[in-house]
């Protein structure tokens, strides 16, 4: 898990904290067979972050790290986060690369 | 579905091959031709060219050793061939473990009339990916269109676990012919998960033989039969006499006596010896008690190094021919937890777990899928998504309306019925985009058939196809885990690991690395080398070489500098098959292509220099240890001598052939390095931290009289770290500190006039080690003429040159598998 | 006229011209700009007025012969306006690089460089060929002596190549290090104008104001006799540097714009002063001025109108609710979304991360939760996630300038920034370790990746100096010799004079910044030297 709330477990599996490891097997089976009959409303999902696409590894990754308790710990703290303002709004300043004469 | 549920799983062992059938209820183990139920992993290849397989093939493992051979699975993936002389032929290991497999499909087809062409493969805990990766090669020879492969304590945990009820943490200890490992399982709510393993690569029932032979030795050698291990021309009579003990010891397993008998009278230096030798149970514990010691340590230690404690564990399963030994099962049970409840055959639960893995993994033997094709005319078409067996007794069904009933009504709500009709589910709404989700509810650890119905949108039943399926319930394990860390080597020895040990596969990383040196076209002797290896130590040499992916000087179109920026991705399969590709964005190039995935041969000669150096080392070691008054250090020596003894004999084996045995050894003795390094370490720990106070003092003081305040500070801080590294007795740590440390006293005592004429001395006085000492040597007059003028400040480059002629980095670069990146 | 005698006029010209060509750093006898002017002068006197004859002669006479000659001496006596205006912008590479040899008065500092730069915008300006992309490749592999201009045309044409803009940054950053005797001065602008944008597009507008304002000392092309002439010693220099005001008095030993004058850098000065709430904001009228003179000024306005009225719009961090970990996360969430930092800020959120791992009760609420979940040790996964966290902080301190001192400082991200700052003084070693190997065993690359060698360095070095406050020094102190030793190779052993002097010239400003008196006293020297 490289982005820890956009790739979140919990976001991606749209599973609140305190849910139990059956819940997380039965969600990610549901995901997975809505992704692979490219059911839309599965195809991405919410984080603080902004909305992220939603594939079918990373619902697998997103259970196996669920059903370790340390990593799922750890998910855990991340998954607290609240949505900001302006996040992932703002990108790079201004490119003026193109008003160069030469460029 | 109207069809019967099928699946299959094959144990493709090293001594013994086994399959399964699973129907969804019940495992049963698949017979062979021959009655039994385990087909020997033997193969043989008459003159005629006639392959024989199994039992039939076992038979002429001692009339005709040559066309015969077993024991290939530990050659998987190493490239090397088997030759079988009388037809003139050569096969590779993964053409051989096809033939074993091709016979087990046969007998599937034999009991259950279906030859299968999807199946699960099982694969030791610590196969490497060249090995996991000549095990599919095996299938596909075989003939099988699709397979996964699972790891022998994953299955043999998910058919005990089959019949068990219970969650907790589970102990799998399996101890082969040759090998034991033990794997540490947690089961929470029906899912099992894999949290360790460990293993030992030179504890196995054959080495209950070889107890066994050993007292029998001495028993002769006091009737006046003296066999000796060492004396070559004894090597048949101590094969006779290993069959003999194996037997003995089977026999002990149901019997409390038995008699070591010969058939025939065994030949030494030409005498005739008559073997008749009883044993009783009594005096066989007592010769392997310590070999299921050393096992049992082993579990110990897995559990320690996952913060559990003996009473933390629910339960061991045991697998394995040598557990069926009673004394074995009493001290497990005496060290460790109960075994398992219910009773389980140790030599065919591999082979039940994995067809219970195909079931998991949605793998029918003859190619039907949880993704239902739509056959039939009449009806609304629907494709549907489920596990075709799962944990959870709610699981949903997920479908989407792919083709409308010939009667034109539009499909508004589909219902799920249980067939016992027990259980009907809530209506689902089929959404705008034709897709529903019905919550289902199963029967524990049965085969569930659902029927599915429609409503149109007045509420008037529509036919839905297809209208049943059918899902398993029972403990399933998620993704199947990584079981050694995979990355690549860096140029400062190194490992950037790309995936942990337990990651899911499949799994894709890319990491950005930078070159560290130019590659010129035309400068054919370079190339830009990325080894890819495997194992789970910080240092880049002590890990396995499992490929490489080069890029050579000659297809380069232009320079690519050091510091050129390379996207290594790494992308791992279900199967273990890696594959790798470097992007260059310089010069928009992408190179692929795994240059080697093999095991690393392993020839006599090199086990033999790596054993020499081995021996070496710990002797200096030993000596050292003596020298120094180190008890504690001599001590844990000791505890490597028998490692090294089976190392020994491991060479002994490579000599007559045993490329299985030597592979073993070397595979040991990279552990057994890294066990001498920890050692050498704590030998050389007063010498590195007395150089290292006293470089500490060095520096404070020179930084103190000419250094900045700056400097002055840096140093402050790099002697804190240095001095946390000290208290945790850090070397690598240690080291990184103190270069700074050095660097910064290096850099005020520079200021100092005088200074660079002593370093010029010392380098000097180097000289004759330099890697061209002709240039070294003419350094140092130029600098000796230097001194003479008066000019020290002059000597400076000089004796930076020097300096770089002294070969310290390169011995760096070698180590790390010659690795072009950092 | 006929043809034959044009031809021969043209020849006699272009012999004339290249005998006019400004020597460079490491030729015996350096021309100086007037003996240039004065050349061309000469040019213009000889064959200006039959030049301007032969165009009035045939357009009023429409006489084919003496337009002929016209147009035949065009690219001799306009040859950059030729190629500015028509070759150039038609994308015409090799037309462009030939004419280009002519123009002594604009790109004499680097006659053959300076041609190729011209000949690599000529490249960008439209898709090109593989055989012309080859080609031009291989004149600048072929270059005898990489200079200024062909320095910064290269690091132009790797910029279309590479979309990494870091080490593009660095490639340009190498060429400003070139001395403006080897540097055309419209490679100089070209130089100035892309770190200009590089500053704005990463809205680091004291960086973008420093580049529009940067000026090169007299030190730096006159040698230590400038500090002889004005009894300043290579030691209060260094003083200086320490008390932060060498750039005052290098600037008193006399100095000219790096960058020469572009109207880009003017505007870009414009930016950041609107950016950074100067309280002096530039006149209205030499900015429209400027504006005017930039190519595709409405962009240039747009940013300019956009700095302004941003003010307002900062994003706002979120506000603290009393929990702890979800103040931690939270903040750490709104840190990364957000393309640039301040050391401050990341202190700050660093201290926010103190208040979740340290305080015993956020601390034990943590340790319940996992025994909960069925951790077995709580306390080695609370270490686990106190190194994630660390780790995470240290993937922030990579994109933030660490380089100045803090107030009040997190010692999680004083930490991390330690970490960060070994990783990238060992890759700095590696690299500058294997240029040392490289140059013991004499291996020779083309200029060019001697060049993009020296790029490369000064991206590491960058990095390590942005890593901590002491950043700069520990890099100097690990490398500074090296990195002597191999400009010496290059001038002693390669006649690179101009990357050597390059070098030279970042080893004397270095050293003088990190108080390595000794090495900056010699690369002064070096700087002083003549080669050939």
């Amino acid at each position: 898990m490289d982005d820890r709330f956009g790739d979140n477990p919990f976001f991606v599996l749209e599973l609140e904290v305190g849910c139990t490891s059956m819940d997380v097997m039965r969600q990610a089976d549901k995901l997975i067979g809505m992704l692979e009959l490219g059911v839309e409303k599965a195809a991405t999902y919410p984080t603080p972050a902004g909305d992220k696409p939603r594939t079918v590894d990373k619902v697998r990754a997103a259970r196996a790290r669920l059903l370790v308790p340390e990593k799922r710990f750890f998910d855990e703290i991340w998954a607290k986060a609240r949505a900001v303002d302006g996040a992932a709004a703002q990108a790079a300043g201004p490119d003026l690369f193109g008003a160069l004469w030469w460029r | 579905m109207s069809d019967p549920l099928r699946y299959v799983g094959f144990d493709l062992g090293t001594t013994n091959s086994a399959a399964a059938f699973f129907d969804g209820e019940t495992v049963q183990v698949v017979r062979t031709s021959q009655g039994g139920q385990l087909t020997p992993s033997v193969v043989r290849i008459t003159k005629k060219g006639a392959t024989s397989v199994g039992h039939k093939a076992r038979r002429f493992l001692d009339k005709d050793a040559d066309n015969t051979h077993t024991g290939f699975k530990r050659l998987m993936g190493t490239g090397k061939t088997l030759a079988f002389p009388a037809a003139g032929l050569e096969r590779r290991p993964e053409e051989l473990s096809a033939e074993v497999l091709k016979s087990l499909i046969a007998d599937v087809d034999g009991q259950f009339g279906f030859a299968p062409t999807r199946a699960v493969i099982t694969v030791p805990a610590l196969f490497e990916l060249p090995q996991s990766r000549a095990t599919t090669e095996a299938a596909t020879l075989a003939g099988l269109e699709a397979i996964e492969l699972v790891q022998e304590p994953v299955a043999s945990a998910l058919a005990a676990g089959w019949t068990e009820d219970s969650a907790g943490a589970w102990l799998v200890y399996d101890l082969g012919g040759g090998t034991f490992d033990v794997t540490l399982l947690a089961s929470q709510d029906g899912v099992l998960r894999v949290e360790g393993h460990d293993g030992d690569n030179f504890l196995g029932g054959r080495d209950f033989d070889t107890a066994i032979v050993d007292w029998l030795l001495t028993t002769l050698r006091d009737d006046g039969c003296d066999v000796r291990r060492d004396n070559p021309a004894h090597g048949a009579a101590l094969r006779t006499l290993a069959a003999a003990a194996e037997e003995a010891k089977i026999e002990l397993s149901r019997s409390e006596q038995t008699t070591i008998t010969l058939v025939e009278p065994l030949v030494v230096d030409g005498e005739e010896h008559e073997v008749d030798v009883p044993l009783d149970r009594a005096t066989f514990e007592r010769l392997v008690l310590p070999l299921l010691d050393r096992s049992i340590d082993v579990c110990l230690r897995l559990l320690d190094a996952h913060d559990r404690r003996a009473a933390d564990i629910d339960r061991v399963v045991l697998v394995g021919g040598p557990t069926m030994i009673p004394a074995l099962r009493a001290r497990v049970q005496e060290r460790l937890a109960p075994l398992a409840e219910h009773p389980h055959d140790p030599m065919t639960l591999v082979a039940q777990g994995a067809a219970l893995f195909a079931a998991q993994a949605g793998l029918d033997a003859q190619g039907a899928t949880a993704s239902l094709p739509v056959r039939h005319e009449r009806g609304h078409k629907v494709l549907l998504k489920y596990p075709s067996m799962s944990t959870d007794l709610s699981p949903f069904v997920i479908g989407r309306v792919v083709g409308q009933a010939d009667d034109g009504a539009r499909l508004s709500k589909v219902i799920a019925s249980r067939h016992d009709d027990k259980f009907v589910s809530e209506p689902a709404t089929v959404e705008e985009d034709g897709s529903f989700a019905i919550s289902l509810e199963l029967l524990p650890r049965r085969a569930n058939r659902f029927s599915l119905m429609g409503q149109a949108e007045g509420g008037d039943p529509v036919t839905v196809e297809p209208g049943a399926f059918t899902i398993v319930h029972g403990l399933t394990i998620g993704d199947p885990p990584l079981s050694r860390s995979v990355g690549v080597a860096l140029a400062n020895d190194r490992v950037r690991v790309y995936f942990e040990r337990g990651t899911p596969l499949p799994a894709k990383r890319t990491f950005v690395h930078h070159t560290v040196d130019a590659v010129a076209p035309g400068e054919d002797d370079h190339a830009l080398v990325i080894p890819l290896v495997q194992g789970e130590f910080d240092d880049a040499h002590l890990c396995r070489l499992v490929g490489s992916l080069d890029v050579p000087a000659r297809v380069l179109k232009e320079v690519l500098p050091a510091g050129t920026q390379v996207e290594v991705t790494l992308e791992l399969d279900r199967g273990g098959h890696l594959t790798a590709q470097a992007y260059v964005p310089r010069i928009k190039e992408v190179f692929e292509g795994v240059a080697q995935l093999l095991v690393p041969a392993c020839t006599p000669d090199v086990l033999e220099a790596e054993l020499r150096t081995m021996h070496e080392r710990i002797e200096a070691l030993r000596a050292d240890a003596f020298r120094m008054r180190m008890p504690e250090l001599i001590a844990e020596i000791d505890k490597l001598m028998p490692d090294l003894d089976d190392a020994e004999r491991g060479l002994d084996a490579a000599r007559g052939g045993d490329e299985e045995t030597a592979q073993r050894a070397r595979r040991n003795l990279i552990e057994l390095e890294a066990r001498v390094v920890q050692l050498e370490l704590t030998r050389d720990w007063p010498e590195i931290d007395s150089e290292a106070v006293d470089d500490i003092a060095f520096a404070a003081s020179w930084v103190s009289s000419l250094g900045t305040e700056t400097e002055q500070k840096l140093l402050d801080q790099a002697i804190a770290q240095a001095n946390r590294a000290r208290e945790a007795m850090d070397a690598g740590q240690l080291a990184r500190r103190m270069r700074r440390v050095r660097n910064l006293g290096e850099a005020a005592y520079y200021r100092h006039p005088e200074s660079w004429r002593h370093q010029f001395e010392f380098a000097a006085a180097r000289a004759d080690e330099a890697t061209d000492p002709a240039k070294a040597a003419a350094l140092v007059q130029k600098g000796r003429a230097i001194i003479d003028s008066g000019d020290h400040m002059a000597l400076r480059p000089l004796t930076e040159q020097l300096w770089g002629l002294l070969p310290i980095d390169a011995k760096k670069r070698q180590r790390s598998h010659l690795s072009g990146v950092r | 006229m006929s043809g034959a005698a044009i031809i021969i006029v043209f020849f006699v010209l272009r012999v004339l011209v290249g005998t006019i060509g400004v020597g460079g750093l490491g030729s015996q006898e350096p021309r100086d700009r007037i003996e240039r002017d004065f050349g061309f002068l000469l040019l213009w006197v000889l064959l200006g007025p039959a030049w301007l004859a032969s165009w009035v002669g045939g357009i009023v006479d429409l006489n084919p012969w003496l337009l002929g000659t016209a147009l035949a001496l065009t690219p001799v006596m306009l040859p950059w306006a030729l190629c500015r205006r028509i070759t150039m912008p038609l994308g015409l590479v090799r037309m462009t690089y030939w004419i280009a040899r002519l123009s002594m008065y604009v790109l004499g500092r680097d006659r053959y460089g300076g041609p190729l730069l011209a000949a690599t915008v000529a490249f960008r300006q439209r898709p090109q060929s593989e055989r012309t992309r080859a080609w031009l490749r291989g004149r600048y592999e072929k270059l005898k002596e990489l200079r200024g201009g062909s320095a910064t045309g290269w690091a132009v044409l790797l910029d279309e190549d590479d979309d990494d803009r870091e080490m593009g940054q660095s490639r340009m950053e190498a060429a400003a290090w070139f001395d403006w005797r080897v540097s055309p001065a419209v490679g100089r602008r070209m130089v100035g104008e892309w770190l200009a944008c590089r500053a704005i597009e990463q809205q680091h507008w004291r960086a973008a104001l420093a580049v529009a304002r940067r000026r090169e000392s007299k030190l730096f092309w006159a040698g230590p006799k400038v500090l002889q002439k004005l009894g300043v010693s290579v030691s209060e220099l260094a003083q200086a540097a320490s008390r932060g005001t060498l750039d005052v008095v290098l600037a008193a030993t006399g100095s000219r714009p790096a960058f020469g004058g572009s109207p880009a850098l003017e505007v870009t000065e414009a930016v950041a002063q609107r950016a950074l709430r100067d309280a002096h904001p530039p006149a209205g009228v030499s900015l429209r001025l400027a504006l005017l003179r930039c190519a595709h000024r409405e962009q240039w306005q747009a940013v300019l109108d956009e700095v302004s009225a941003s003010t307002e719009k900062r994003a706002q961090a979120p506000a603290p609710t009393g929990d702890a970990l979800a103040d931690a996360v939270t903040t750490h969430l709104f840190v990364k979304s957000r393309p640039v930092t301040s050391a401050v800020e990341l202190h700050r959120f660093g201290r926010a991360w103190e208040d979740v791992l340290y305080r015993d009760d956020t601390r034990a609420a943590l340790v319940g939760r996992a025994r909960a979940l069925g951790v077995n040790n709580p306390e080695q996964v609370f270490e686990r996630i106190e190194g994630e966290v660390t780790d995470a902080i240290a993937a922030l301190v990579g994109e933030v300038d660490m380089g100045r001192d803090i107030a009040e400082p997190s010692t999680l991200v004083t930490m991390a920034a330690e970490e960060v700052r070994d990783q990238r003084v060992e890759a700095l070693e590696l690299c500058v370790g294997q240029i040392a190997g490289r140059v013991a065993a004499n291996r020779r690359l083309p200029t060019v990746d001697e060049f993009e060698e020296f790029a490369v360095m000064l991206h590491l070095y960058d990095r390590v100096a942005r890593s901590a406050a002491d950043g700069r020094e520990l890099a100097y102190s690990q490398i500074g010799s090296q990195l002597t030793d191999w400009a010496c190779w290059l001038w002693n052993d390669r006649q690179q004079y101009s990357l050597a002097n390059a070098i030279f010239r970042f080893c004397a400003v270095e050293g003088l910044r990190t108080n390595h008196i000794e090495l900056a006293r010699i690369n002064l020297d070096n700087i002083g030297c003549r080669g050939g």
